[in-house]
């Protein structure tokens, strides 16, 4: 399967899956017992997440913004998803160097899955990205120091939620491969 | 020349990331007030054509528990008016109301609502838009209260053809006024926490509010009279948590109050406004 119709696949599913299911789920009443706010799991970073390494930096970008407009386009929330998108598909060679110190040529279309970097370089991949996504999304959308908690205990609860969600994605769907010793 | 060409050559990708990231922040910051008409929101046709058909397959689900709250209020409106039952209820689904306050009948209010279904809802975001499935051509105008028949739902604030979307009361700086059993005028702000509770601020100790007590609408906002909004919970330092009679989780149908004994009033306060903008 091409990188094109894997992505447009992946860009109609994930963004499905996120609008129509996640956005609904508001996981609030079974959680509000420390006086933790509201929160939606977003999983729709995963989009980018798992395109192949040497997928060139301006477009890795531009499909990070397209893709994070339609989520506004769903969601009220003008350009906010979208900056936060652009943000970590930006960051992405450069946390991906940490995981991938062999040269660019070697590593050709390798697709960063669960199963290609193993368990513990996955999880912190993904956390970092996810991390750093949704800090930015809630400080635009809060947009006031006096909430400074609250969008720490947002952030918080939300990364955990989507790690999680886009763990057990891996384990359904990734393509599993037996690593050469 | 040269440099400069092999600069952004090297660092193209940092340029690229900048003029991306500020066209969303001007997308961002330019449509910050909610009052503005926004180009990206849940009212353009693509996005609200994909959460109708959501809706058609969702409503299937709870057409139980929403049979059953439209045959109470059925019956109790009923009660209440003695209206005769139509043939189709469902032919005319928009009503009016009228009623005579003084015995001259110079003032008369006089509502008429409009049924609309709920295709899109959110409760946790700093501004919660829910978008309805009726638009200009059904008559609805920005500004415009948004009510069931529990409580107080929000306000319209874009509206297209087909389809409007309406902000809620659980958001930051949407304020409404309301009335206590003995009278005093209180405000009822949003509580961040929780979405079944808003914050009731300025009521004065003498007013002696009691858990359970309920709290409605006065008529000074776009709000019609004697709407309900929801019971005291709780005493939290002075003001009081509020447990709206609404449930925003399950909201299904709604009606909009198009308001025609309030059109000179709306337009003689507006002016009122825009002179002390001028100051």
């Amino acid at each position: 399967m091409s990188t094109t119709i894997k992505f447009i696949l992946n860009f109609i599913v994930v963004l499905t899956i996120q609008i129509f299911i996640l956005n609904d789920i508001m996981l609030k009443s079974s959680l509000t017992f420390f006086g933790f706010p509201v929160f939606t799991p977003i999983i729709y970073p995963l989009i980018l997440l798992v395109m192949p390494v040497n997928t060139p930096h301006w477009l890795l970008m531009i499909l990070g913004f397209i893709t994070g407009l339609t989520m506004d386009m769903f969601s009220n929330t003008p350009g906010m998803h979208a900056a936060a998108m652009v943000l970590i598909c930006y960051l992405r060679p450069f946390i991906l160097k940490l995981f991938f110190q062999q040269t660019a040529k070697e590593l050709r279309d390798t697709v960063p899955s669960l199963y290609k970097l193993g368990f513990t370089s996955f999880i912190i991949y993904v956390g970092f990205t996810i991390l750093i996504h949704h800090a930015f999304f809630y400080i635009l959308e809060i947009w006031s120091f006096k909430s400074s908690v609250l969008i720490f205990f947002k952030t918080i609860v939300s990364a955990i939620m989507s790690i999680l969600l886009i763990l057990l994605s891996q384990l359904l769907f990734a393509k599993k491969e037996i690593q050469r010793a | 020349m040269r440099n400069l060409i092999y600069f952004i050559k090297i660092y193209y990708s940092f340029f690229v990331f900048l003029i991306l990231e500020l066209i969303c922040l001007l997308i961002v910051f330019k449509n910050n007030s909610y009052q503005q008409s926004s180009y990206i929101n849940s009212a353009r046709s693509i996005s609200s054509s994909f959460y109708t058909k959501k809706e058609s397959i969702v409503s299937f689900l709870t057409l139980n528990a929403v049979n059953d709250s439209l045959v109470k209020e059925n019956a109790r409106l009923k009660q209440a008016l003695g209206i005769p039952v139509t043939a189709n209820p469902f032919k005319d689904t928009s009503y009016t109301n009228t009623r005579t306050l003084d015995s001259n009948a110079k003032q008369t209010v006089h509502y008429k609502y409009i049924a609309a279904k709920v295709i899109n809802n959110s409760t946790d975001q700093k501004i919660n838009y829910i978008t309805l499935n009726v638009g200009s051509r059904q008559g609805i105008k920005p500004k415009m209260a948004v009510i069931t028949d529990k409580g107080v739902v929000g306000k319209i604030s874009h509206v297209s053809e087909n389809y409007s979307v309406a902000v809620s009361i659980l958001s930051d700086r949407f304020n409404v006024n309301c009335v206590v059993p003995d009278g005093s005028i209180g405000n009822i702000k949003r509580d961040n926490k929780d979405p079944n509770m808003v914050l009731l601020k300025g009521i004065p100790l003498s007013a002696n509010l009691k858990l359970k007590d309920s709290i409605m609408t006065s008529g000074y906002s776009i709000f019609p009279e004697k709407i309900m909004i929801g019971k005291v919970a709780k005493f939290v330092n002075g003001d009081y948590q509020v447990w709206l009679s609404t449930n925003f989780n399950n909201l299904h149908y709604v009606y909009v109050v198009q308001d025609f004994t309030n059109i000179e009033r709306t337009i003689l306060e507006d002016s009122v406004q825009a002179e002390t903008d001028i100051q």
